[in-house]
């Protein structure tokens, strides 16, 4: 009983209710340092994922397009720009304060009028059945308690035709990146958290949580258990982040 | 295994970089727009999906909508079809195969060969008038030179091999030759028609014989 009342938050076992306030408590932690952080960690190349993301999501203009945990905004920025003034994306996040550090950055680089913001929580999404042409989801599944729950919900809000990108830290794919990656996890970056951000916990829940996340493979069958078809997943970085990708047919 | 949709997205960036050089290019783009237009290389088999918006043209690995219309053919057939003057030359060789809306393919060609791209005035922009305008005097004179010198060759060479040399024949002669085999053709059908008419008439007798 206890067992299934549980659930991991970084390496540590936390009841299921208490694991939304503690991802809560880390995001309203980095949210002002997020975007400097996220620069710093992936020197940059964070922003070559998300672009490979978005070119992988084969959004077209006219589209309408759910971020979801999409934070400071940066994919839907980029969907944007896909979907052109007649198409619409959605940003969402569970954290209020993501979603409005999200919405300043959108509104003072003059993105407004084809993107709304909603608070939610992934795996119950406030949308009407079909309503989507694409759902993604990036570096944000990990941190969803019942991550088939929050499957099955982005899959009811796809229309026929649509997809489910998540662009997530996954696994490296060989042993010499594994054991860098590893160092590069446990030791530099809460330190990095700490010097830069003032939150050395928060840096080390993140790298904890990478590793509790599931493979890629395991990840791809969640997905087809979510009732999405065609599942795939492109390896990048050595398998450090990887797309997934799948389709309601 | 993420290089394609990186490939795809440098590609549609660099499409869009080309199209922007004319500032008119959203006229060319308004007959396509909504339209879906796929694109096979050969021999990689390889498709890639351009959808024409009012802007640009999006580029994209797979589409759940069908393709309006499907060109076919190697890197540099396709290639030359976008740059050449007669691109439909491209079609009728076999060399680029055009299924489905063949207007929307002829559209697309006419995009690239109506765009008017004004290379001196986009440089003018982070040189100044002055020097954009020695740059490009510069290459346009290097451009005619190249023009005329590759002419100026191509006349010699075909004078020596045609008159110096006697290997190949001029052009009135081939003219001339072509027209020979042209007539013998003819004959030969006629005679053909006449023979079959022939044997017609005798196997008709040969019938009513019996």
């Amino acid at each position: 009983m206890t067992q299934t009342n549980t659930t991991h938050f970084g390496f540590k076992q936390v009841a299921t209710e208490e694991k939304v306030k503690l991802v809560r408590g880390v995001f309203d932690s980095v949210a002002g340092q997020y975007d400097i952080m996220n620069d710093l960690m992936s020197l940059g190349i964070h922003r070559i994922w998300k672009r490979i993301a978005v070119q992988l999501s084969n959004v077209r203009q006219g589209e309408q397009v759910l971020d979801l945990a999409g934070g400071t905004g940066d994919l839907t920025a980029l969907f944007e720009q896909r979907v052109g003034k007649n198409g619409q994306v959605v940003l969402a996040d569970i954290n209020s304060e993501m979603l409005r550090t999200g919405r300043n950055r959108l509104i003072d680089r003059g993105l407004a009028g084809n993107i709304s913001y909603a608070q939610v929580n992934a795996e119950c999404l406030p949308f009407e059945d079909n309503t989507f042409d694409c759902v993604c989801i990036a570096f944000g599944l990990r941190n969803v308690t019942d991550k088939d729950a929050a499957l099955r919900s982005m899959h009811r809000v796809l229309k026929p035709g649509g997809r489910v990108i998540v662009l997530e830290f996954s696994h490296p794919t060989d042993k010499v990146t594994e054991k860098v990656y590893d160092f590069y996890s446990f030791n530099l970056l809460p330190k990095i958290g700490k010097l830069v951000a003032k939150d050395e916990d928060s840096y080390r829940y993140l790298a904890e949580s990478i590793r509790m996340h599931p493979k890629q493979d395991e990840l791809k069958k969640m997905m087809e258990n979510a009732g999405l078809e065609r599942c795939e997943y492109f390896n990048m970085t050595q398998g450090i982040v990887a797309v997934h990708r799948g389709y309601k047919i | 295994m993420a290089i394609k949709p990186l490939l795809i997205g440098a590609l549609e960036t660099a499409l869009n970089q080309y199209l922007a050089l004319d500032e008119n290019h959203s006229v060319f783009l308004a007959p396509l727009v909504g339209k879906t237009i796929a694109v096979t290389v050969q021999p990689f088999a390889e498709t890639i999906y351009l959808c024409p918006t009012a802007e640009s043209i999006q580029v994209l690995d797979y589409s759940t909508d069908q393709a309006d219309t499907h060109l076919t053919g190697s890197v540099v057939s396709l290639g030359l079809m976008g740059l050449s003057g007669k691109p439909m030359r491209s079609v009728f060789s076999g060399e680029v195969v055009i299924e489905g809306d063949v207007h929307t393919g002829r559209k697309f060609q006419e995009l690239f060969a109506k765009l008017d791209i004004d290379l001196e005035k986009k440089l003018a922009q982070y040189t100044g008038d002055t020097i954009a305008h020695s740059i490009s005097q510069f290459f346009r004179a290097g451009q005619n030179w190249s023009r005329d010198t590759i002419e100026t060759f191509r006349l010699n060479l075909a004078e020596f091999l045609q008159e110096e040399t006697r290997d190949l024949p001029a052009a009135p002669e081939i003219d001339i030759y072509y027209r020979q085999v042209d007539e013998l053709r003819l004959d030969f059908d006629r005679l053909q028609s006449r023979i079959s008419r022939l044997e017609n008439i005798l196997g008709a007798s040969h019938k009513v014989e019996n």
